[in-house]
């Protein structure tokens, strides 16, 4: 059973990372990025399911708080970007590349 | 104070007066310097009057201990001065004929801007020379070895508007110190080979027996290369004749009377050390011979006054050289001291004739002039240069060919009676054309101060001979036996030195009969063409300038520009360069796109994971 | 606080002071004369009270980093003496020479720190302390030419010190290398200078030590390879720092050589030294006439301290009496002439704003005080008789003679080489018809002579009776070499 689950974890976590990568979107990357945070939980609830072994999926419940505050910040941060550039094109914001 | 003390210091303070005064008070009157300058030469002429009496007549050694100058573990050099009898001859003829000099200089260089600090460069100068003479240790003589240089070179250089003057100037200082770089090499190695007891000249003959035969030839030759420098001889030479660029005084005194005769003085002073070294000394007459015959043969095809001069000191002083690689120490010095005498007047002659037609000096434009007093100091002097019976430089120069013949070197010999005969010439044709033309011109008098020093020059010039009265006509030889050097010099017999006097005499008076065939009421010197190896100085400055100024411009261009800039500093530029375009380089992977960076940890990521799996895979 | 203390730490609580209280300039500059002053009188009793006859003293030891070895350990003896005494000298007679010319806080503040981190790196010994003030006297010069310099200031200014910290980067990693390998050898770190000598190493491991600090000591010198930063940035410098780097930092170059690796790396460094002096005499002629063809005063006279500073360095290897005694005055006679020529230099830009050689003349004629003092300090550094330099080159000729004859006579080239372009720069500078820049050439004003005069009778003094100041050193020189020797033939 943990085979099935684990296939499905990385199978998130890989979509997740295509996400990452190819989208310009920052929105987009955002829910790749929460993507790869389930993919992650999912395999500990399942390792923990498995294993009998309650502590892991404490772990998992803290993660989802956080990435519930998290959500709350990128909001933010996304108001922000936009009423710098107007936009949400992530290749807007490479100015820490120095200057072109 | 002892009296060798005040007498160098003497000049050494009122130097040091008048350099302040001129600094001070720029417009002090002239009559001061004047005093001090007299005060501080007269008092040292006195004194060496003094001190060469009782050196003479009760052989007394005069010693004066100042301080120590370096004491370094077990070896210390003393500032000591000695009067032996060395140097009292020395003193003897160099106080007095500053002073007389110093009193011309008033004359001569009356009213001029820089009277002041004319005199005392002056004085400076004949400090340093009674130290070059008095030092009892090598080292202190270096010193004023060096001084007499470096005030001959501020005198050369002495009006300096004309940049060339003080180009004159540097040539006779760096040249100078080729010499002096070979006389204080001399000097280290025969410090080191002294192993105790002091580094004064007598400490250092006591020890010569115990050196190395090859190491006292090497040190032998260093200290000739440094007389080589300081009295102008092949091929440090040339600088004399720029030297002239100095006002007439300064030639007189400093070019002709006492500092290019160091030279001499310093190998005489060594002469135990050459007895000791044969071959060396065989050098020194040949450089002193080819110098000698070298100068004259150019003198006679100079037009100007000085040079001409500067060329027979040359030459007078490869006399003096050829004696001393004969080992005939007393008869050069006793050339010297005539030389001093015979020609510091030529110089203050040619001076105020020079002084009298307003800074001409090109003997062409001279022709005819009309000095009746200057005239008769030129023509004593003249004659007594060409060595005519019973002039000083007679008994002299013959006392230096005896030594020659004696000698046995058949082609110094020849070099040395062919000089004679074109001193003859060369003299002959400068009186000639000065004095016998058919043009004539006016000119004022010379002042008193001027003409009394030649008139007493002259007395010396005629009688100093008799000093040094050759035993053929029954003198006894008074200051060689007073000098008391090592002579190697065998005696010549009577007979042959009286045939040689005759030899000699009849063909200078056969030279200047032809020299007045050609040069007197004639037109001779300005039609005569003048081109040729001998009029260009046989192409020897031009050759040292291609050959030896040029090059080192070239390398030292070469050095900065090639080596420095393009090879060293380009390759650390570069190299820091190459840093930063690696830099420029590795910036483009990081260029802000945060997605990029994504695909970066991605691929750590599978690396790491492809590094973990693949290390397990035992494992597993 | 004790002597030594004082004299490093006042000059830096100063500057300190002054950085972070604004004072008005003129303020600022009463206060640097004022603590250079009592430097220089701190020192004047340093020099009284200093006993030729015993080594290393007025020592001053007191933990600092107790776990790592690192103490705050300071002393003073013959060598170091003489660069102290030149530090506090010239920073007032600095001051009273450029005073109307520099009105910038900031330039007086880094003297003062120059002159605090140039007497700690000479008097300091323990290494790691000695590194630290070897770093701190480079900051200030930084900022100067940065701030003050001319031309293409900012590039020179970044270039000297990469060049310099690369240097002391060399020197850290041996130091760091020493005091690990004496943790290992003896169990506990120490960076003292007495504790480090005992340490043995490798032939390998001493090489690459050895080097380390020669490449550091090497570039501040400089040596013939490492020089290339030198007539830059004593080009764009501002003369008070030029006067500081060629009067007293390339000096410390030497002195460290001396100091640290002759302690240190004894055996190595007498292995070492037929090729430093060879190099040594390389530069002494390369320099000597790569500065022939300058156009650029202080270019010139860039080269022409870098070749003396070559004959201090050949001094120095020789590893006689007479070499180190010859160097260690060397160091004190050309301090004086090199410093007193600076000042006369940036005394002729306030006057006719040009450095270049061709484009002056005729000084002599309108200013002869000022002729006369260019003169006389320009002869004092081609080493004429009866001045400092005449002493210490002959002395340093001895040693090289002693050493080997050839090298001697390469040595005795130092008598015709600095003559070569000094008598040219005399005469194209001083003689010769005035122009349109020179013929309203002031002479030298009283404050400028205030300045002047006391180099000058110095360096008579020292050139006319030098006993009186080397019986400071000889002690200390002959100590060393008798020690030396004792080991080098065991």
């Amino acid at each position: 059973m943990l085979k099935a689950y684990m296939i499905l974890s990385i199978l998130l976590f890989s979509i997740g990372i295509v996400g990452l990568i190819s989208r310009r979107n920052i929105i987009v990357i955002y829910m790749s990025i929460e993507l790869l945070l389930n993919a992650v939980n999912l395999s500990l609830i399942a390792i923990s399911a498995d294993l009998a072994e309650s502590s892991a999926q404490v772990m998992s419940l803290i993660i989802i708080a956080i990435a519930a505050s998290e959500a709350a910040l990128f909001m933010s941060l996304f108001v922000v970007l936009f009423r710098n550039r107007a936009s949400l094109d992530a290749n807007l914001f490479n100015i820490l590349g120095g200057k072109k | 104070m002892s009296v060798l003390a005040i007498l160098l210091l003497a000049p050494l303070v009122s130097a040091l007066l008048i350099f302040l005064i001129n600094i001070l008070f720029p417009y002090a009157k002239q009559y001061l310097y004047t005093f001090f300058a007299l005060m501080g030469s007269g008092v040292s002429g006195l004194l060496a009057l003094y001190v060469g009496y009782y050196s003479y007549f009760e052989k007394e050694v005069f010693i004066s201990h100042l301080f120590t100058w370096l004491s370094i573990g077990n070896f210390s050099i003393e500032v000591a001065l000695k009067a032996d009898a060395l140097g009292s001859f020395m003193l003897l003829f160099v106080a007095p004929v500053s002073f007389l000099i110093h009193i011309y200089a008033t004359g001569y260089m009356d009213k001029d801007k820089s009277y002041g600090r004319f005199f005392a460069y002056f004085n400076l100068f004949i400090f340093f020379m009674f130290l070059l003479v008095l030092a009892d240790n090598p080292i202190i003589m270096f010193i004023g070895w060096e001084g007499v240089g470096l005030t001959s070179y501020a005198l050369i250089g002495f009006y300096f508007k004309d940049i060339q003057n003080t180009y004159a100037g540097n040539k006779a200082f760096i040249v100078n110190r080729i010499g002096d770089f070979g006389f204080l090499s001399a000097l280290m190695l025969l410090f080191l080979e002294i192993p105790s007891g002091g580094f004064s000249f007598s400490n250092i003959f006591l020890n010569l027996a115990q050196m190395e035969p090859s190491s006292l030839t090497l040190i032998a030759f260093l200290l000739f290369v440094g007389a080589m420098g300081k009295s102008a001889q092949i091929p440090l030479f040339v600088w004399l004749p720029d030297a002239m660029a100095g006002p007439t005084p300064v030639s007189a005194l400093i070019h002709a009377a006492t500092m290019v005769t160091a030279g001499v003085y310093m190998v005489a002073r060594f002469a135990p050390l050459y007895n000791m070294t044969p071959e060396i000394s065989l050098i020194i007459s040949y450089v002193g011979a080819l110098s000698a015959l070298l100068a004259a043969l150019i003198a006679t095809r100079q037009y100007d006054i000085k040079k001409i001069l500067a060329y027979s000191t040359m030459s007078q002083l490869g006399f003096m050289f050829m004696a001393l690689g004969a080992g005939a120490y007393s008869t050069a010095l006793f050339h010297m001291f005539t030389h001093a005498f015979f020609k510091a007047l030529l110089f203050m002659a040619a001076g105020a004739i020079i002084v009298a037609y307003h800074h001409k000096q090109d003997i062409r434009e001279l022709r005819g002039i009309q000095l009746p007093k200057i005239f008769k100091m030129m023509a004593i002097a003249s004659l007594t240069i060409v060595a005519i019976p019973p002039f000083s430089a007679f008994f002299s120069k013959d006392a230096i060919m005896g030594a020659l013949f004696v000698n046995g070197h058949v082609g110094i010999f020849m070099m040395a009676f062919v000089t004679s005969m074109l001193t003859a010439y060369y003299m002959s044709r400068m009186m000639f054309v000065l004095f016998f033309s058919k043009s004539k011109q006016e000119a004022m008098e010379s002042p008193k101060s001027m003409l009394f020093p030649m008139m007493l020059l002259a007395i010396l010039s005629v009688f100093a001979g008799f000093l040094n009265f050759p035993e053929v006509f029954g003198g006894n030889m008074h200051i060689s036996h007073w000098l008391g050097l090592p002579d190697r010099a065998v005696l010549i017999p009577h007979a042959k030195e009286l045939a040689l006097m005759g030899i000699n005499t009849f063909f200078v008076l056969l030279v200047i009969y032809n020299a007045y065939r050609k040069y007197a009421y004639t037109e001779t010197i300005v039609t005569q063409h003048n081109d040729g190896l001998v009029a260009n100085k046989f192409y020897i400055d031009a050759l040292y300038q291609r050959f030896i100024v040029a090059p080192i411009a070239i390398i030292s261009h070469f050095f900065e520009k090639w080596v420095s800039q393009f090879l060293i500093d380009n390759a650390i530029n570069w190299s820091a360069f190459g840093y930063f375009k690696l830099g420029e380089i590795v910036a483009k992977a990081e260029n802000g796109n945060v997605r990029l960076y994504a695909l970066y940890m991605l691929f750590g990521v599978v690396f790491g994971f492809v590094y973990l799996y693949w290390s397990l895979r035992g494992a597993l | 606080m004790s002597l030594l203390s004082a004299i490093i730490f006042l000059p830096i609580f100063a500057a300190i002071f002054l950085f972070f209280v604004h004072l008005h300039i003129n303020l600022v500059k009463i206060v640097y004369m004022i603590v250079t002053l009592i430097v220089a009188y701190l020192a004047m009793k340093l020099y009284i009270d200093f006993d030729a006859f015993s080594s290393i003293q007025f020592i001053e030891h007191h933990g600092w980093i107790e776990q790592y070895g690192i103490h705050y350990h300071v002393g003073v003896d013959g060598v170091s003496l003489g660069i102290v005494m030149m530090n506090a000298l010239l920073m007032p007679l600095v001051a009273i020479a450029l005073y109307k010319q520099r009105d910038k806080r900031g330039y007086w503040i880094n003297l003062l720190f120059v002159q605090g981190g140039i007497m700690g790196a000479v008097l300091a010994l323990d290494l790691m302390l000695f590194y630290l003030f070897w770093e701190l006297m480079l900051l200030p010069i930084f900022f100067m030419i940065g701030l003050f310099g001319y031309g293409k200031n900012n590039f020179i200014s970044m270039k000297f010190n990469i060049y310099t910290i690369f240097g002391s980067l060399m020197m850290l990693l041996s130091i760091l290398y020493l005091a690990v390998e004496h943790k290992e050898q003896f169990g506990f770190y120490s960076f003292a200078l007495e504790e480090l000598k005992n340490i043995t190493l490798t032939t390998t491991e001493s090489l690459l030590v050895f080097s380390g600090f020669m490449i550091a000591f090497g570039i501040k010198i400089p040596i013939f390879p490492f020089h290339t930063w030198l007539s830059d940035t004593y080009r764009s410098a501002p003369m008070g720092i030029v006067i500081v780097m060629s009067a007293l930092m390339a000096k410390l170059g030497t002195y460290a050589i001396w100091r640290f690796l002759f302690t240190l790396l004894n055996e190595t460094s007498q292995e070492l030294a037929p090729y430093f002096i060879w190099l040594g005499l390389f530069g002494l002629i390369y320099f000597g006439i790569s500065a022939i063809s300058q156009t650029h005063l202080k270019r010139m006279f860039a080269l022409s301290s870098a070749s003396h500073l070559s004959l201090i360095v050949v001094g120095f290897f020789i590893y006689n009496t007479y070499g180190l005694i010859g160097s260690s005055y060397f160091i004190v006679a050309h301090a004086l002439s090199s410093a007193a020529l600076f000042l006369m230099v940036a005394m002729m830009y306030e006057r006719v704003q040009t450095y270049t050689i061709d484009s002056l003349g005729g000084i002599a004629k309108v200013a002869p005080l000022f002729a006369l003092f260019f003169a006389f300090f320009a002869l004092s550094i081609v080493g004429v008789p009866l001045t400092a330099g005449f002493v210490a080159e002959v002395l340093i000729i001895l040693g090289a003679f002693e050493y080997d004859t050839l090298i001697g006579f390469f040595a005795a080239t130092s008598l015709l080489i600095p003559m070569l372009f000094m008598f040219k720069t005399i005469s194209k500078v001083l003689y010769g018809e005035t122009n349109e820049k020179t013929q309203n050439f002031q002479d030298l004003r009283a404050h400028e002579l205030v300045a002047i005069i006391p180099l000058a009778l110095l360096i008579l003094a020292m050139g006319i009776f030098p006993n009186y100041f080397i019986q400071k050193i000889e002690p200390t020189a002959k100590a060393f070499v008798d020690k030396k020797e004792a080991v080098y033939y065991e």
